[in-house]
């Protein structure tokens, strides 16, 4: 049986904690990818206004 | 009043909904199961960078080339170096998280328990095309861990795939770091608060915070190394106005932290292991957690203190080689606050005790070699000698593998409910630790005589130290072969661990359960009164 079959863990199946639990990996995900545009984005710029 | 174990409070946990066959793997969502996989992957690619470093210590062992020529030396040098940082002890690190977070903070699995899967299921894909590398044309990387432009642009068919086996480690290690981040903050159970947190998990948070911060950058340099290779842009590339030494910045604004990555994880296990077999709370929790953060802030502002050679201004040495020594206060709040502990304790020696102090010790050289390194004018002697590969394996042998072999002895019995032959594992590490210092102190000797670093070949005043050196390597490396068989040795016929203690002096919320720990665990949330004994600090 997997996981998907198994009933959800008591305190997984709280709908705030869902929310919550949602709402962290977005936060992080967001920060992820402002690190790895903005620092391609910095150097471009870096790039194209040198001197 | 002693109270029952877990699973016999809440008889749920014996239903262990257990899947079987391949399926268990590949499918598997259970954090224990992913973290057991990582923890094998980590091993497997343990002994093959292992096997390069053999082989590099062979062709060292006299002056001359004998085993290899000078191309594949290159190769094993950076692949040793990529395959121990991003498939060893990365890897191990986060098996280490997979297997412990949830049951020291209450929790059911991770938070994301798919991604988990995925996480993992990236790194063998991964490994699988770095160390394919070796049958194109052109044979495997060869321009360093590194990666520094304009060498790296020079490799022929083994740079992409580089790129994107750095690529795919990147994503592996930012999606474990988001799941660690979303657990600790989702998913403790009633009553943990953070400041009840076990240090090993508080160490695990800010090092995820890391990976968050830094993994993309090093995505972000390679993405671009990538473009000015293909697509004709001059990122590095000094002929189109571009600047290969921004590339040096970037990889070591990554760099940096990475060490600490690295390394911080290890100083939650000897945080966790030393007040055990001291039978004391650790002294300074708080401080312990404080000084964790302050590193890992540092760890931001230093990255220049690689680079100190390359021509920076005075004013950016000056600030750089202070901001690099600050870092010696908040390390030394830890390493103070680990003897305090152990200060009239009731001391006992067992093998994850053992590789604490082996670690306190080995990595506090580590470090005053570090601050040897941070001074601008001696660095300037000291920069590309085999002194700098003195001080970051003492830094990294005994600061991350070493903590991790104490990780693992102290929570095996937890694990698979049986004890570990004792007298082995401290073979083990007595010949570890003496072997250790065989092959690494040497090379102080011979970085301080002026012998360069990454060389196939030296000069004959080299050869004696280089000798000691490489014996000292194969014996180190033979010495490791014990570990795969005590594991095994332990889950085939370990005696088995009676009650939820494995040892007298533990305490935390893994403590609590039976041993083994059961395949689905605090289903439950545990209970205030055991939250408050694992948090006696």
């Amino acid at each position: 049986m997997t996981s998907s079959e198994q009933p959800l863990l008591p305190r997984q199946d709280d709908a705030g904690r869902r929310k919550r639990v949602r709402r962290t990996t977005f936060v992080v995900t967001f920060v992820v990818l402002a690190f790895y545009f903005g620092f391609i984005a910095m150097m471009f710029y870096r790039a194209t206004h040198a001197q | 009043m002693a109270e029952k174990p877990h699973s016999e409070v809440h008889a749920h946990d014996d239903h262990d909904h257990k899947p079987h066959g391949w399926r268990r793997w590949v499918f598997a969502t259970n954090h224990k199961d992913i973290g057991t996989m990582y923890l094998v992957f980590s091993c497997i690619m343990f002994f093959t960078g292992g096997l390069f470093a053999m082989v590099i210590r062979a062709e060292l062992f006299k002056p001359g080339l004998q085993v290899v020529d000078a191309g594949v030396f290159n190769s094993l040098t950076t692949m040793h170096g990529l395959v121990m940082i991003f498939g060893a002890i990365m890897p191990a690190w986060v098996g280490l998280a997979n297997w412990m977070i949830p049951i020291q903070i209450g929790a059911p699995d991770m938070a994301l328990p798919r991604l988990n899967n995925l996480s993992f299921w990236i790194l063998p894909f991964a490994f699988l095309l770095l160390l394919s590398s070796w049958l194109v044309p052109g044979s495997a990387p060869a321009g360093g861990w590194t990666m520094y432009p304009p060498l790296t642009l020079q490799f022929g068919a083994s740079f992409p795939m580089l790129i994107f086996a750095i690529h795919m480690m990147g994503i592996s290690s930012i999606l474990g770091a988001i799941n660690v981040i979303v657990t600790i903050m989702n998913l403790r159970a009633p009553g943990m608060t953070l400041l009840r947190m076990p240090l090993f998990v508080w160490t695990w948070l800010i090092t995820s915070f890391l990976l968050v911060a830094v993994m993309p950058v090093l995505a972000g340099a390679v993405t671009m190394m990538l473009t000015d290779h293909f697509f004709g842009t001059s990122f590095f590339n000094a002929a189109g106005g571009g600047d290969p030494v921004m590339f040096q910045h970037i990889f070591w604004f990554f760099g940096h932290p990475e060490v600490y990555i690295m390394i911080l994880p290890g100083f939650g296990v000897v945080s966790e292991v030393i007040p055990a077999f001291s039978r004391k709370p650790l002294f300074g929790y708080e401080a312990m957690v404080y000084a964790t953060a302050s590193i890992a802030f540092l760890s931001f502002i230093v990255w220049a203190h690689h680079m100190f050679t390359v021509g920076l201004p005075l004013s950016a040495l000056l600030f750089f080689m202070f901001a690099t020594m600050l870092i010696a206060v908040p390390t030394g709040v830890k390493v103070f606050n680990w003897t305090a502990t152990m200060w009239r304790g009731s001391l006992s020696f067992e093998p994850p005790m053992l590789f604490a102090i082996a670690f306190l010790f080995l990595f506090t050289i580590g470090g005053f070699s570090g601050l040897m390194l941070a001074m601008v004018p001696a660095d300037f002697q000291y920069q590309d000698t085999y002194f700098v590969v003195a001080h970051f394996h003492y830094v990294l042998v005994s600061g991350s593998a070493f903590a991790i072999m104490a990780g693992v002895y102290y929570w095996l019995p937890k694990w698979v409910g049986r004890m570990y032959d004792l007298r082995l594992a401290t073979w083990h590490f007595w010949l570890s630790a003496i072997f250790f210092n065989v092959l690494f102190f040497p090379q102080h000797f011979l970085g301080l005589a002026g012998m360069p670093r990454r060389i196939p070949d030296y000069a004959v005043q080299f050869a004696d130290w280089n000798m000691v050196s490489s014996i000292g390597g194969f014996a180190f490396g033979l010495s490791q072969l014990l570990f795969p068989y005590i594991i095994w040795k332990c889950v085939r016929s370990g005696q088995r661990v009676e009650g939820t203690r494995a040892w007298e002096g533990a305490r935390g919320l893994e403590w609590e359960l039976p041993s083994p720990a059961p395949y689905h665990s605090w289903t439950t949330p545990p209970t205030e009164a055991m939250i408050a004994r694992g948090a006696e600090h």
